[in-house]
């Protein structure tokens, strides 16, 4: 035995190798939080995409005064940001698995974004994106600016939930809770689900609008069609 | 005795047997001190004493992580890569830059380079085995480490991948940039002269 050797043997002597658990730990672990960050991104990206299709393109000049006024002011940044963050996050843990190594990254990002655009297609077609409306005025702000966009009576856009329907007109609970009467005898409207509208229109008094347009809140999506209620 | 008894047991054979019982380890270290020594001599510039003590930590390394060795991989490239890494380490301790450092003459590398990498009209009589050195230590350090492995270790592509951790499209990417840019250098060399 060469003196070499003789170290090598000596320093491990009183050592022992690491228990396999701890391997596979770490390994699952890896995996896990690749998958579950694949998940929230994939959450992310159907609200993105449940804002973008409802986001009111058509009447942004209406809005906005014009449409990239509208993008900047409607455009759910936050959720783009979170998507491509959650994307990242996964994307490293997928790279620092066992044989993440083995694949290209172009291969492996290209994965990890038709999986997540995929999901995200999934979550918004059983109604994950309507979620997002569902939350306060004051969180809405940050997370879904389209709702704050909505409540400009004076400007003539007000949405809410339709509490009472009449042959001539509405009650309207808008997004700050204030109660409204709507005129919609010379309305236009559009078969709307049970969830909300947005109507466009002009402010006659403190508590009454008079509806031009009578528009569902949110488009459905594939498998949502049967939440569609017509007017009687 | 125990080398001669386990001679034709595969590295995975033994790595089972090791966890078993330790005295089987001189089995691996006396397959591997060799070739990782000259491994380690080849891609750094270490004096004896220290290729030594990287040498140690290697196979302290090995025999504490000897459960995560998984066997889809081959033994020689999980060694590798642990061997890799601690030169690694040490570069970044000792603030040193990776260098070819030594290529023997009996490696017979001047005829694996010369017909491996296509380079017969570019590496004539006139370029030897220094300058080849030379020129080696001029090009592209990612470049370097695969041609290492290629030529002078004589990997595949897929232990080379598995020892850097690369997929093994940019294996083939870096050994055909490293050729080219190994072909370019040999022939402003030769103008020089």
């Amino acid at each position: 035995m060469t003196n070499l050797d003789k170290q090598i043997l000596d320093q491990i002597k009183d050592l022992k190798p690491i228990a396999k658990w701890k391997f596979l730990f770490k390994n699952y672990l890896i995996w896990s939080l690749g998958i579950l960050f694949l998940i929230f991104s994939s959450f992310a990206c159907a609200l993105l995409l449940y804002l973008v299709i409802n986001n009111d393109w058509e009447h942004s000049k209406l809005i906005a005064g014009s449409f990239w006024d509208y993008w900047i002011a409607s455009f759910p940044h936050i959720w783009f940001v979170f998507t491509v963050v959650f994307l990242i996050i996964s994307y490293q843990n997928f790279k620092h698995t066992e044989k993440g190594y083995r694949i290209r990254h172009r291969k492996l990002i290209t994965i990890n974004i038709l999986t997540i655009l995929f999901l995200a297609f999934v979550f918004c077609s059983f109604g994950l994106g309507n979620a997002i409306d569902a939350i306060d005025l004051e969180q809405s702000k940050i997370f879904n600016q389209r709702k704050v966009l909505w409540i400009n009576p004076d400007k003539g856009f007000l949405a809410g939930e339709v509490i009472e329907k009449n042959e001539d007109s509405l009650k309207l609970i808008d997004f700050e809770g204030k109660l409204w009467t709507i005129d919609v005898i010379e309305a236009n409207i559009t078969p709307y689900t049970e969830e909300g509208v947005k109507i466009l229109g002009n402010q006659v008094s403190e508590d009454t609008f008079k509806a031009k347009e009578v528009l569902p809140w949110s488009r459905i999506f594939l498998f949502e069609k049967d939440f569609l209620k017509e007017l009687p | 005795m125990i080398i001669k008894e386990f001679e034709n047991t595969s590295d995975e054979e033994v790595v089972k047997l090791v966890l078993n019982d330790q005295k089987y380890f001189i089995i691996l270290v006396k397959r591997y001190e060799t070739k990782l020594y000259r491994y380690i001599s080849r891609i750094s510039n270490f004096n004896d004493q220290e290729k030594e003590d990287i040498l140690q930590d290697v196979f302290v390394k090995v025999y504490v992580n000897l459960n995560s060795f998984n066997s889809d991989l081959k033994f020689s490239s999980w060694i590798y890569r642990i061997t890799r890494n601690e030169v690694i380490n040490n570069f970044r301790k000792f603030k040193r830059r990776p260098q070819i450092a030594r290529i023997d003459p009996e490696d017979d590398f001047m005829s694996r380079i010369r017909s491996g990498l296509d380079l017969e009209h570019e590496i004539n009589n006139k370029v030897d085995l220094d300058n080849i050195k030379q020129i080696l230590n001029e090009i592209n350090d990612k470049y370097k480490e695969v041609l290492v492995l290629k030529f002078l270790e004589e990997k595949d592509y897929r232990e080379i991948s598995d020892i850097l951790k690369i997929p093994m499209g940019t294996v083939a990417t870096y050994i055909n940039r490293g050729k080219k840019e190994l072909k370019q250098k040999i022939k402003k060399y030769d103008k020089s002269r």
